[in-house]
């Protein structure tokens, strides 16, 4: 048997540690090279409960998982969208790649039951439902699902995670920031923030700063600089700008001119067409 | 020709249990008809009744130890089951005919090929008789009327079947037993034209039956042109969870029926019957895609069930198949369930993909689940569209659907090639993956406009529509995109989330 060194104790053979445990998860690359680099097993786990935590939403939370689901969406399989906030686009989802197809969108906060309008709780444990549901049957490849904060326990996240394990599905809760003070079984927990343009005048880069907050066989990793789309020379910046000013000056004029109508309420309406 | 008679010895019985909606047990229970015992069970043959006994004699063993249990026989039920039994045969050969009214006799020659050997052809009847709560005895033979005597005789050669089998009347017995007749053999070795004489041209010709000496037509079956069963309880059902049991049975049923037809069905008409045989609920279960395994019927039937308003008591419980259609079976993977198999993991079957929508569907309403699709026109709200119904025609193809207008086509025709390849080779128009609708009124203030503008307009024949549509960044840092309205009103239309 090896000696242990005082050198390197690390390398004595009964010492295993946490990331070589993490080969035998199934993850689908990010394709981005820095997250991939520090998510375990090099991707999104497929069969694992993913947090991500928003400031709010549309900061490029759907863009950060597009690749991901462009590959998904190759399978013969489900990518369910349960209560998203806005309508998810589809020509922009199928310029990405991402096959709309295999979309099914489900609404329960928003839709209406034949007349019947759910109560905000019930609406919430369907949702709820419908995610474990998706998630345990194996028919998808992955699951998004934009919760009620106000009814989402912990043990609710533990019961997600079990049944992500079971259908081997990537499934994704969307979250506000402050849920990173609540507990939860999520085997992955991501905190996204907007990241200020280093040179906002020659380039228009979409970017965010990834923070693991949580992951399976590592510590928390902060500040991954993540690029999301390519960056590109902004097209005629000084044009844009000038026209820009252009409305702004216009817009001033009608905020200027507005106390003059005020005493009339529809004066709104013939001063702003005018212009 | 091999034929296989299956005979069911307690069959009337069995029947009337199953209407009844009780467990073969081992409790006293007897069949009667007029006053007479036709059939009883192991426990009633314990304490000394027997078939042919009187229905008081049978009351009077009974009172000295457990209570005895008396039911009524049906013989519309009889022959109904038998019509169903016969039918779910049918998909182990095509040459089913029923003899009734307790046993079927099937042509299994032909069917070898398919099953490989008899032995294991017999395991699947056996077993199929046994999932559906019948005690059989199967008999094989070269003709059906040979078949059928084995099997209700119960024994293995056609030379030692005592006489009592042979359907012969009580004298005709009685006279061949004087003349020291015991077994079928020594019928068969007497000469024929003295036979006929002393019993009647009949019994010559059922021997040549039995033979093969003389043709024996059958009636062959055909199969059930629909599926519509009903079982009733004896007691009263309250809970809903208690109703699963009878659903589960008549869904079995169904799934059999199913695959001997090889059909599939897309709707089920459950109905839910109180006191009187009156109609008390009807639960119409719709599936996105034609089914055929019982799982698939049985959990949306349960989520339904859930939402369903039921009477107080339920006495029966009825099932009818509709929507249906030729089962497409789909081929499955050499190493189903393993899931070390890379290509299970990563897709699903169509009925599988198609079980989860009904799932969903029938707890939060079918009109709950949407299904993207992306529109050819330029505006962009219109550009996309949600389906709520189904798609039967190209379901769950790899393709994006896109529905092109002809009009658009034809004119594609007269474009300049060359401005074409510009076109393709002008970058990709960006569209924001959130879209709001309505769009929402903003202050330009707030924003920083990065590319843009695009002009997006439409033809004086339409609504209206005239805008100026530029990629902006929002003071909280959201990437937007938004846009102007000729009355200079700037809008927020989408996230590039």
């Amino acid at each position: 048997m090896q000696k242990p060194t005082s050198q390197d104790p690390l390398h004595h053979p009964d010492i295993w540690r946490a990331g070589q445990i993490q080969k035998a998860q199934a993850t689908q690359p990010s394709s981005f090279a820095c997250l991939d680099a520090h998510l375990p097993g090099g991707g999104w786990p497929l069969g694992s409960l993913c947090e991500l935590l928003l400031p709010r939403a549309g900061i490029g939370e759907l863009q950060l998982l597009a690749p991901a689901l462009a590959a998904l969406s190759a399978r013969q399989r489900w990518i369910i969208w349960i209560d998203p906030p806005f309508v998810p686009y589809a020509p922009a989802l199928e310029s990405l790649g991402i096959d709309t197809a295999k979309i099914l969108l489900v609404r329960i906060r928003h839709g209406r039951d034949q007349g019947e309008q759910r109560t905000q709780k019930k609406a919430a444990q369907d949702a709820l439902w419908a995610l474990e549901k998706a998630s345990r049957s194996g028919t998808c490849s992955a699951a998004l699902a934009w919760l009620d904060e106000r009814y989402l326990r912990p043990r609710d996240t533990q019961r997600l995670q079990v049944a992500a394990g079971q259908g081997r599905t990537l499934t994704c809760l969307f979250r506000p920031e402050q849920a990173l003070e609540s507990a939860s079984m999520a085997a992955l927990r991501l905190r996204l923030e907007h990241l200020p343009d280093e040179r906002p005048q020659a380039t228009n880069a979409h970017r965010l700063n990834v923070h693991i907050a949580k992951r399976r066989g590592g510590w928390a990793v902060p500040n991954l600089k993540v690029t999301l789309n390519p960056p590109a020379p902004r097209p005629d910046p000084q044009a844009v700008q000038a026209q820009l000013e252009l409305w702004r000056s216009e817009r001033q004029q009608t905020a200027a001119g507005l106390p003059l109508w005020q005493h009339s309420e529809t004066a709104e309406a013939p001063l702003e067409r005018v212009h | 020709m091999l034929w296989l008679a299956l005979h069911f010895p307690c069959f009337g019985l069995e029947v009337a249990e199953r209407r009844a909606g009780l467990q073969p047990e081992t409790a006293p229970r007897i069949l009667v008809r007029d006053n007479r015992v036709i059939h009883c069970n192991p426990g009633a043959k314990d304490i000394g009744v027997r078939v042919g006994s009187t229905l008081a004699t049978a009351q009077s063993l009974a009172s000295e130890g457990a209570t005895l249990e008396q039911l009524r026989e049906d013989p519309s039920q009889i022959s109904a089951r038998l019509q169903l039994m016969a039918s779910l045969l049918y998909r182990f050969s095509s040459e089913v005919s029923l003899d009734p009214p307790d046993a079927v006799v099937l042509e299994v020659g032909r069917s070898l090929g398919l099953f490989g050997d008899f032995s294991s052809l017999e395991q699947a009847v056996m077993t199929l008789c046994d999932q559906l709560g019948h005690q059989v005895v199967p008999r094989t033979s070269s003709t059906p009327s040979g078949a059928l005597l084995l099997a209700r005789s119960g024994s293995r050669q056609l030379a030692k079947v005592p006489l009592q089998a042979l359907p012969v009347s009580e004298k005709q017995y009685e006279r061949m037993a004087n003349m020291g007749l015991r077994t079928f053999s020594q019928l068969q070795r007497l000469p024929v034209r003295e036979l006929g004489q002393r019993f009647g041209q009949e019994l010559v010709d059922y021997l040549g039956r039995v033979d093969g000496r003389l043709p024996d037509p059958r009636e062959a079956l055909v199969p059930a042109a629909e599926f519509n069963e009903s079982l009733h309880l004896l007691d009263p059902i309250r809970g809903k969870q208690a109703l699963y049991e009878p659903m589960q049975h008549l869904l079995e049923e169904l799934c059999c029926w199913l695959t001997s037809c090889g059909l599939g069905a897309a709707l089920l008409k459950w109905r839910f019957l109180s006191h009187h045989q009156t109609l008390a609920a009807h639960m119409p279960v719709p599936l996105s895609k034609p089914q055929q395994h019982l799982r698939a019927f049985f959990d949306v039937s349960k989520l339904h069930l859930e939402r369903t308003a039921l009477p107080e008591d339920v006495l029966g419980v009825g099932l009818e198949a509709a929507g249906l259609e030729v089962w497409q079976s789909e081929s499955l993977t050499l190493f189903q369930g393993n899931l070390n198999d890379d290509h299970a993991q990563q897709h699903a079957s169509e009925a599988e993909l198609a079980e989860l929508l009904d799932q969903l569907g029938a707890r939060l309403g079918m009109q709950a689940c949407m299904r993207l699709q992306s529109l050819d026109t330029h505006i962009p709200e219109k550009a996309w569209a949600a389906e709520r119904k189904p798609r039967r025609k190209r379901p769950y193809t790899n393709k994006p659907y896109t529905n092109k207008p002809h009009t658009k086509r034809s004119h594609a025709r007269h474009i300049d090639p060359r401005q074409a390849q510009r076109q393709a080779q002008a970058a990709p128009l960006r569209r924001p993956l959130w879209l709001f609708s309505p769009p929402r009124p903003i202050d330009v203030t707030q924003l920083r406009l990065l590319e843009g503008p695009e002009r997006v307009q439409t033809g004086w024949w339409s609504q209206a529509v005239s805008r100026d549509y530029y990629v902006a960044e929002h003071t909280s840092g959201a990437r937007c995109w938004a846009f102007r309205e000729a009355s200079s009103q700037w809008y927020l239309h989408g996230y590039f989330g």
